[in-house]
């Protein structure tokens, strides 16, 4: 084996050794991601018994500035209450306050009479 | 068993259903919430919590928790709707004339057009001026700004009254509406809760019709043909103003239902709608809401899967029953009967 041929053999075992080393480690970086994003959600998801309900009403000052009103969480606003919990009607969203397809409520045809009108007043 | 009332309050008709629990303490507790409604966010009354409130304009001023979440309420719809329905419409709603409760109104307008008045319309204010502190649950209200909850602050004593129903009734369920503006609560009757959809919520229930079910949430309609009036001028109003001008909307949409998880939810989009106008349709169908449209041209549009009344439901394979009937009729699961 010629000295050039040696050297270039050595930097393809470096280069795989390498390889192997990078593979193992974001193997275990998106592992730990993973699971880390996991646990954020789980913590932030507002509807789960872990959620922080600490920021209550007297705790925080909201919306000092009028462009930021989301701030002020609504529950009539599919988001969530003052006191941190979600509103518990079946169809109302608990994913914050933008207007989004969040009724899901059922609609059908119905069918007999009527049990109320719905119009302009 | 269903149980139902109706009576009058806040200038409109109170539909109150309660299934399986004690109408009678379910309507005493409605009662006694839109009575504080009234007391505290009318425009129509000077004694209001709201009209108080508004003569401290320029001052953080002190509000009750009810007027609190109404005003609240009101910013959040304006920041959702993109300021399409926001509460600074008092000064414009008063120089088009509604600055008393529609009955009063309508005593009193011109029978004509009159050259000889003019009224000075102008872009509204806009909700952005409005500052709030939750921590002393203050409000300050620029100068020279009227606010205006009518909009949201109906359906949000809609979504109050379902739930005190509900708590006060010992109901399973409860359906509450507002002059066509309907929450519900709780476990719905067999066939969900039936609901006419129609461009005036004086229509009788039992009218013929189109008539929606909904399992859960609520049902708002917004709409541009029932509140009209004329204005000094003698020009014919009505209620939905547009921030940008001042004047009353004038677009593609006159009426439009809405089905959402919420009363507040429903009621802004359905005025969004109307007042985005061209534009409506398309921010409307970005949210994905079940939605009746009525135009201008009496022509109606359903999105959001807004059920048609002109097409029948059919099952899931309903594809395969054009192609061929009676293959798909063989393949028919079992227990589908």
């Amino acid at each position: 084996m010629t000295p050039d041929l040696r050297a270039r053999t050595n930097r393809r075992t470096e280069a795989t050794q390498r390889r192997a080393e990078l593979t193992a480690a974001t193997a275990v970086i998106g592992i730990v991601a993973t699971a880390g994003f996991g646990w954020l959600a789980a913590e932030t998801y507002a509807g789960t018994p872990k959620a922080d309900t600490s920021g209550s009403t007297n705790s925080t000052t909201t919306v000092p500035e009028a462009t930021q009103p989301s701030t002020v969480t609504n529950p009539y606003y599919g988001g969530s209450t003052n006191d941190g919990t979600t509103r518990n009607r079946s169809g109302s969203s608990s994913s914050g306050s933008s207007i989004s397809g969040s009724s899901s409520s059922g609609i059908t045809r119905g069918t007999g009479r009527a049990h109320v009108s719905s119009g302009s007043s | 068993m269903l149980r139902q009332a109706a009576w009058r309050a806040l200038g409109t008709r109170v539909d109150l259903l309660v299934l399986d629990g004690d109408l009678v303490a379910a309507r005493s507790a409605v009662e006694a919430l839109l009575d504080e409604v009234d007391r505290t966010y009318s425009r129509f009354r000077p004694d209001s919590e709201l009209m108080i409130v508004q003569q401290q304009a320029g001052h953080p001023t002190p509000v009750s928790p009810l007027l609190w979440q109404a005003i609240t309420t009101a910013m959040t719809v304006a920041y959702e709707t993109g300021g399409a329905v926001d509460p600074t419409v008092g000064h414009a709603m008063r120089v088009i004339g509604y600055d008393r409760d529609l009955a009063a109104v309508l005593a009193a307008q011109p029978d004509r057009s009159r050259n000889d008045v003019v009224i000075e319309l102008a872009p509204i204010p806009g909700w952005q001026g409005i500052r709030l502190d939750a921590r002393e649950r203050t409000v300050r209200i620029p100068r020279h700004v009227e606010l205006d909850l009518g909009s949201s602050g109906k359906a949000l004593a809609a979504d109050l009254a379902v739930e005190v129903a509900m708590r006060e009734g010992h109901a399973t369920g409860a359906l509450v509406g507002l002059g066509g503006d309907i929450a519900t609560a709780g476990t719905a009757p067999d066939g969900g809760w039936r609901i006419l959809a129609t461009e005036d919520s004086a229509t009788p229930a039992e009218t013929d019709g189109e008539v929606v079910a909904i399992e859960h949430g609520s049902l708002a309609t917004s709409g541009t043909t029932v509140r009209r009036w004329r204005s000094a001028d003698g020009i014919e109003r009505h209620h939905l103003v547009d921030p940008a001008t001042g004047a009353s909307v004038i677009g593609p949409w006159r009426t439009v239902s809405i089905v959402a998880g919420t009363c507040v939810e429903a009621n802004a989009s359905a005025t969004a709608t109307i007042v985005l106008g061209a534009g409506g349709l398309r921010w409307l169908a970005d949210r994905d809401l079940p939605a009746r449209l009525v135009g201008t041209d009496g022509a109606i549009t359903r999105i959001g899967g807004w059920p048609d009344p002109n097409v029948q439901p059919g099952p899931a394979y309903a594809p395969l029953l054009e192609l061929d009937r009676e293959a798909a009729l063989a393949a028919e699961p079992l227990g589908a009967h």
